[in-house]
């Protein structure tokens, strides 16, 4: 049976190799981060995961918090409204797979891939840093204060999604859909938004220092208090944008259509 | 942007507050963009069926004289050609310049115009513009100047529509005028003729946009075969991009003629692409169809099959199994969505947009198909342009008629009304009843973002996912031709 390890030094659990046993421990702790540092799973690839990964595959299995999966391949897979709060996910595979609905909180997803993934879920707080969401399915996710530096978001979609405080440094949202957007005090310095939409986004007080906004269309869009300081604005189109002290020194704006857009400070 | 140049002068004619200008829209052109764009333009010169008058110009006189051999050619099919550039050795001499219908204007050397790239070409059947401003080094920025002549940037927009040509013509005379007042006293007394022989019978667009197609997408072979030239595929990929995003573009600019010239309906292809992606939001429908959906909307004008029934003979259409077995089921063609076939990544639009005319019931044309046999998007494109032209056709009528005008809401239960009693022949019902629900939801004061995207961004439409073959499933052949 199981295995504890000792608990004297504040190194937790071993847990047994044996299902369900250890999803079941863990979800009874009711806040696992806090009271338990460290803690992780031991899981024998052979033994466990694969029935794991099976009972995952049919859909039976719903509650995976904390649960490792580091280089899995779970493409395609219908995940939809499973718990993988805080979840080990580096380097997995999930392109194409199903995660609606999915809680997805704290997890970390590092240079995971999910290409053309339905990711209506919840992030918040994930670590997303360089993974590949290549035409995913954001709409209207929670990714408030999440760690999307360096990701590839290339053409995905993120109408209505909610990035309030997320760090994007240096990603690539190239023809990203971002309408609607609730990108107040984002980071989005060195971020690539060539010919992205970003019609009525909120990205008041965001930085945007040295991005790329391309032909970006930012059409109403709510730039108040941003930091466009060196951006690349050519061909923009700002119609009705409120640039209300934001800062634009050394940005690009050759040709950029301000036409409309509200300017002080 | 250089004050005095023309791309300047008619930015600011169209600001907002000027009656009747929309405001303009530019976008990025690379060097190889424009010279395939420039080239396309200019050959159907060699097609068209009325002679243009065609002003460019070209900066710097060698990059005329690069092209001066092909100016002889298009001379001889031109009312006049005049070319604007800093004169440089050879410039006046070269042969070209001395036939009697081309004129050059010798730029001086502080003219903005000498920072401009334009194509200007208006004639009684055709007309098409580029209208381009090169960046300056400090517009370059952080990215430095380009060692590259291909990747030289330049900023400004193209364009078919024949008034925005003729403004611009008008705007390029007046900058002539004080090298030149006699020139530009007939060039003047040029476009008077012309605009007065604007002939109903306009080229074919289709041809034109095949060709500017072909030619982006030659332009990209020779970019993927220099790529050793480059020590930066990411370089490359850049080229690339904007040549695909400008062969995106002919077709957008192409629709957006059929809306301009609907005095009754000029926002067809918006709002149709609005509905569609609304329906398809309340249908929960994959990102990716959504997207493809929507593109479908914005280019469906292309297929002109609504109105051309009559020319179509009952015989021409038939379902595939009428076919004998010898032979691969085919459809018969629909010349506006034919055009789309010349970009093979629009393949599954092209289908979506070629069947949006089947019914329900199997009696539709061109295929004759019935129920779930119609692609998905087809039956959602069909409904919601369906929708939509019965909408503005109540709203703008009601002044015509007898009858009180309606208000926006009553506009759309009759509407509805009226597809609700084809569903089950025309339309599939389970659409119709989510359209019913989009009513419903309009009705409470949903509100629809009814908003043409930036055009220069046209790239970004065209997902992994537009290229498919709807038809897969089925031995379904659909006739390639190529004109």
């Amino acid at each position: 049976m199981g295995r504890h390890g000792d608990t004297e030094n504040n190194r937790k659990l071993i847990l047994s190799p044996l299902s369900p046993l250890p999803f079941k421990l863990r979800s009874k702790i009711r806040n696992p981060k806090s009271e338990i540092q460290n803690f992780s799973f031991f899981i024998p690839h052979s033994s466990f995961l694969i029935p794991m990964i099976d009972a995952l595959r049919s859909g039976t299995l719903k509650q995976l918090p904390g649960a490792d999966l580091e280089e899995e391949d779970l493409s395609g897979q219908n995940l939809q409204g499973i718990n993988l709060t805080g979840a080990r996910l580096m380097g997995a595979n999930l392109s194409r797979a199903k995660l609606t609905g999915a809680s997805l909180e704290g997890a970390n997803l590092i240079g995971c891939r999910l290409i053309e993934a339905d990711v209506r879920a919840t992030l918040m707080g994930a670590t997303l840093m360089q993974a590949d969401l290549t035409e995913a399915d954001l709409r209207g996710a929670n990714l408030r204060g999440a760690n999307l530096m360096r990701s590839r978001l290339t053409r995905a979609t993120l109408a209505g999604a909610f990035l309030s405080g997320a760090n994007l440094m240096g990603a690539n949202l190239q023809g990203a859909d971002l309408r609607g957007a609730d990108l107040r005090g984002a980071n989005l310095s060195s971020a690539n938004l060539q010919g992205a939409n970003l019609m009525q986004a909120d990205l008041q007080g965001a930085l945007l220092s040295e991005a790329n906004l391309e032909e970006a269309d930012l059409q109403g869009a709510n730039l108040a208090g941003a930091n466009l300081a060196g951006a690349n604005l050519l061909c923009a189109e700002l119609d009705n944008a409120n640039l209300n002290g934001a800062t634009v020194a050394g940005a690009c704006l050759v040709g950029t259509n301000l036409d409309q857009a509200t300017v002080e400070g | 942007m250089l004050e005095g140049s023309i791309l300047y002068q008619l930015k600011m004619a169209h600001q907002s507050g000027q009656v009747g200008r929309r405001p303009l829209n530019f976008g990025v052109y690379y060097k190889n963009t424009l010279i395939a764009l420039c080239h396309a333009l200019e050959d159907c010169i060699l097609d068209c069926s009325s002679q243009p008058l065609v002003i460019t110009a070209f900066q710097r006189g060698k990059w005329y004289l690069q092209e001066a051999d092909r100016y002889a050619e298009l001379a001889e099919r031109s009312r006049h050609i005049v070319i604007m550039a800093a004169p440089e050795t050879g410039f006046a001499e070269h042969p070209t310049s001395q036939r009697s219908n081309v004129d050059l204007v010798s730029l001086t050397s502080d003219d903005p115009v000498a920072q401009e790239w334009h194509l200007m070409i208006l004639a009684p059947t055709y007309s098409a513009m580029v209208l381009c401003q090169e960046l300056s080094a400090e517009d370059y920025g952080g990215q430095g100047v380009p060692t590259q002549d291909l990747e030289r940037k330049f900023y400004g927009f193209w364009t078919f529509e024949t008034s925005l040509v003729q403004e611009t013509v008008e705007l390029a005379i007046a900058h002539i005028r004080p090298y030149n007042p006699a020139l530009a006293d007939q060039l003047s007394t040029q476009v008077e003729q012309i605009v007065a022989s604007q002939a109903d019978e306009r080229d074919d667009l289709g041809v034109v946009v095949a060709r500017v197609v072909d030619y982006l997408q030659t332009s990209q072979l020779s970019l993927s075969s220099s790529v050793a030239n480059f020590n930066a595929e990411l370089k490359q990929e850049i080229l690339d991009s904007n040549l695909v995003s400008n062969e995106v573009q002919a077709f957008l600019r192409m629709a957006q003629l059929t809306d301009q010239v609907d005095a009754t309906n000029p926002t067809t292809a918006a709002e149709v692409a609005a509905l569609a992606e609304a329906i398809a939001q309340l249908l929960d429908l994959p990102v990716w169809q959504i997207n493809r959906l929507k593109l479908a909307g914005l280019l469906h004008r292309l297929a002109p099959l609504q109105k051309s029934q009559s020319v179509l003979t009952s015989s021409s259409f038939g379902r595939y199994s009428d076919q004998t077995s010898s032979t691969p089921p085919s459809c018969p063609l629909i010349p506006g969505a034919q055009v789309l076939r010349t970009m093979p990544r629009l393949r599954a639009i092209a289908t979506i947009i070629t069947h949006q005319t089947e019914h329900w019931d199997g009696s539709g044309q061109p295929g004759g198909l019935a129920g779930d046999e119609i692609p998905l998007e087809s039956r959602i494109l069909g409904l919601a342009v369906d929708f939509q032209q019965r909408l503005a056709s109540l709203s703008i009528h009601p002044s015509e008629t007898s009858e009180p005008s309606l208000s926006p809401e009553e506009c759309m239960t009759r509407a509805l009304e009226d597809c609700r009693r084809a569903a089950g022949d025309r339309w599939d019902p389970k659409l119709v009843e989510t359209l019913a629900l989009l009513v419903c939801g309009l009705q409470q004061g949903l509100g629809l973002s009814i908003s043409l995207p930036k055009i220069s961004a046209g790239l970004w439409l065209i997902d992994s996912r537009c290229g498919d073959n709807l038809f897969s499933d089925r031995p379904l052949v659909e006739v390639e031709s190529r004109g």
